[in-house]
């Protein structure tokens, strides 16, 4: 049975999906890729288990990888110049700042 | 004037300090052989990349409409869409 990666509830496309669909395989393998990555580093361990898992590790798929999943804009879906604060792109941003959307963002003025 | 007493052999001192670090609950690693804790001690991130993204809300517009059908509840997004489009409809006569 394969089991369904929830939709995310803001703007969506092509790339938002791809992107909620790495979160959560690298979500997933976490722990795997971790105990792997424990018995490669482990040096009082066998050396044939070592490389096992090293190999193991390099055949895993691409999106069980934690540095894959790329903060992308909630509102646009661009994966540049994003505001990790906010979740936005930097126009995204200044529309809704402008707007009064964000608390307590104003012109920055010292 | 004090004599210096003998040292301890060095077996005698790791003894020491094995079952210090049993008292003190400490992992005791005297060579500093690389057993990949630092692995295992890092915090996981699972939870916390998965919720980037907020969840679809089950409950829709249409629902609430449907589920209400004696009050009005005004889609003010559409309603804009659909006047502006009704004015390109008469700017094109």
């Amino acid at each position: 049975m394969v089991k369904k990666i929830p939709t995310p509830g803001c703007f969506v496309n092509t790339r938002i999906i791809r992107d909620n669909f790495k979160r959560h395989m690298a979500a997933e393998a976490e722990t795997e890729r971790k105990a792997l990555k424990y018995i490669a580093y482990n040096m009082t361990v066998p050396v044939r288990a070592r490389i096992q898992a090293q190999l193991k590790l390099a055949t895993m798929p691409n999106y069980t990888r934690m540095n894959q999943p790329k903060n992308r804009c909630v509102v646009s879906g661009k994966g540049r110049a994003v505001l990790s604060e906010f979740k936005m792109s930097r126009h995204q941003f200044r529309m809704a700042a402008q707007n009064g959307e964000l608390p307590g963002v104003k012109r920055a003025t010292w | 004037m004090s004599t210096l007493a003998p040292r301890p052999s060095t077996q005698r001192m790791r003894q020491l300090l094995k079952t210090s670090c049993e008292i003190f609950q400490t992992v005791f690693n005297p060579d500093s052989v690389r057993t990949g804790n630092k692995v295992l001690r890092r915090k996981m991130k699972g939870p916390a990349v998965i919720s980037y993204y907020p969840i679809e809300s089950p409950v829709k517009f249409r629902h609430i409409r449907a589920a209400y059908p004696m009050f009005e509840f005004p889609n003010t997004a559409d309603e804009h869409r659909v006047a502006m489009n009704e004015l390109y409809v008469v700017m094109s006569f």
